[in-house]
């Protein structure tokens, strides 16, 4: 218990210092991208963007299906989802946009919606942290 | 089947199953109920599928059927295969802890489920193995008469057909991911097939997105082109291809149409493959997009219960193209639910599907016992 404790808050604070918000395993290699947080709970947050525009955004959702997002997937910068793995529904779908993706992220701590996020894929995690 | 032959049948999936569905995890959706609508579905193919099954088969036998999935348009494929048995073997470990599996049909049900399954995998696949987890991850679903064409129709694409193409292969695999309620039975990858010159083919289908027996599609997909789509992808030996029995397919590296050699799209709308010409892949693409938009409004616009309904729908009928081709779907009762309304209130509300049990020593599913019900 106290190594894993220990781990915990080395992990935490290596994120604090490195300014990592959240962490979690791409779906594919990709640059790093810049966009707007937007964390999207319920059909009519899509509807919403579809209506308007999606593009810039960086889509926050929890859950690991396909189609919650699918109206708006060719206009996102970049999803963060909060489950699943590489070969759930939504990674599939990410890889055939060539949307950059990031699975299973565990969030350190949350942007705001608006807030400017980077998403970078580039190392052996997918990594969330503030926009420079 | 004897029990012993259908516990090693159980086991034989539960194996199976416990790993593919350990690497994906996660079937959520916030635009639809997922794990709900699985779980009644699940149930009314434990109890409904065996008398089907048996009706199917007095008019074509299981081989005939794994054939018939063996040429392009077919929904007996890989996906639908796995289905027809997973399913009742999901359905009844659903069942079994509140005492809801009946003994005395146990063996004959679920021996009726694997032996209609076991002898139609293996005609579908026609290599000697049932699934591609047994076969390194490969489902060889064409033969060579297929994949001749295939090939003999691909050509390398300029920049501009690339992207043309690019960009009808990703709205169709979200909507047809959004007309089958986040479950892959509407597109699938099977492959990959080595060409002899170092390329490989992988095979894409786009399979019945028109007008069909969904309900919602009657509002959604009347302004389509097509119904059935699919692409041949020829790979350079740069790439490294695997097939699930899921449709999904995992490249190495990941961007695959970065070692695109040649491709092609075709039809099997009108029964043999006929290609479609490159100058028709943005209109396809531009139709499929509003369909797509006006589906997501009428999915959206649905209660909870009626996404659950038309789920358990979708999942339910993964029998009915093995029905179609045997010429007795119109004799079959489709309707869900039915045979689940005694859980069916208790399953509604579920949100999440329960971890899997990662203990290889528990059986994923339960075995039947020499006596006594399976808990």
């Amino acid at each position: 218990m106290r190594v894993e404790s220990s781990a915990v808050a080395a992990t935490a604070a290596r994120g604090a210092m490195d300014g990592v918000l959240g962490r979690g395993t791409k779906v594919f290699d990709a640059a790093p991208v810049q966009g707007e947080w937007r964390r999207l709970e319920d059909p009519d947050d899509v509807l919403e963007l579809m209506d308007e525009s999606a593009a810039g955004v960086v889509a926050c959702v929890t859950d690991a299906g396909a189609t919650f997002l699918a109206p708006i997937f060719d206009e996102l910068t970049a999803v963060v989802c909060l489950s699943g793995t590489p070969v759930s529904h939504i990674g599939i779908v990410s890889r055939e946009y060539q949307v950059p993706c990031v699975m299973g992220t565990t969030l350190d701590a949350e942007p705001a919606d608006g807030d400017r996020v980077e998403v970078d894929c580039t190392g052996d995690d997918g990594i969330v942290r503030p926009a420079p | 089947m004897k029990t012993e032959e259908v516990n090693r049948w159980i086991g034989y999936h539960g194996k199976i199953s416990r790993a593919m569905t350990a690497e994906r995890t996660a079937l959520e959706s916030a635009l639809i109920p997922v794990t709900a609508y699985i779980l009644i579905a699940c149930i009314e193919c434990y109890r409904r599928y065996p008398g089907m099954m048996r009706e199917i088969t007095g008019s074509a036998s299981p081989e005939e059927l794994g054939s018939a999935g063996r040429s392009p348009g077919s929904q007996i494929d890989a996906v639908h295969l796995w289905s027809i048995a997973n399913f009742p073997l999901l359905g009844r470990q659903v069942l079994a802890p509140f005492g809801l599996v009946d003994l005395d049909r146990d063996v004959p049900a679920l021996g009726t489920v694997l032996d209609f399954w076991k002898r139609a995998a293996g005609a579908f696949r026609a290599d000697g193995e049932l699934q591609a987890w047994d076969a390194g991850l490969r489902v060889p679903r064409y033969g060579t008469d297929v994949v001749d064409v295939l090939v003999a129709g691909s050509r390398a694409l300029g920049d501009e057909e690339r992207e043309h193409l690019i960009r009808l292969n990703r709205v169709l695999t979200t909507f047809l991911f959004l007309l089958y309620f986040d479950t892959r039975a509407g597109y699938q990858d099977t492959g990959p097939y080595p060409l002899g010159d170092g390329r490989v083919l992988l095979v894409r289908d786009f399979n019945r997105f028109g007008v069909s027996h969904f309900p919602w599609s009657r509002e959604v997909c009347a302004g389509l082109p097509y119904s059935n789509l699919t692409f041949a992808l020829v790979l350079d030996g740069g790439v490294r291809v695997t097939t699930n029995d899921w449709g999904t397919s995992i490249a190495d590296p990941p961007d695959y149409f970065g070692h695109l050699s040649a491709a092609g799209v075709f039809t099997a709308d009108k029964g043999a493959l006929s290609p479609v010409a490159p100058g028709e892949l943005e209109s396809i693409a531009r139709a499929v997009k509003d369909a797509q938009r006006n589906l997501y409004r009428l999915i959206a616009g649905m209660s909870r219960r009626e996404k659950l309904d038309a789920g358990a729908y979708v999942y339910f009928t993964f029998l009915r193209p093995f029905a179609e081709t045997a010429g007795v779907d119109d004799r079959l009762d489709w309707t869900v639910p039915r045979d689940s309304l005694d859980v069916y209130e208790g399953l509604a509300t579920l949100e999440r599907m329960p971890d899997v049990e990662s203990d290889d020593s528990i059986p994923y599913y339960t075995p039947v016992p020499e006596t006594g019900v399976p808990t």
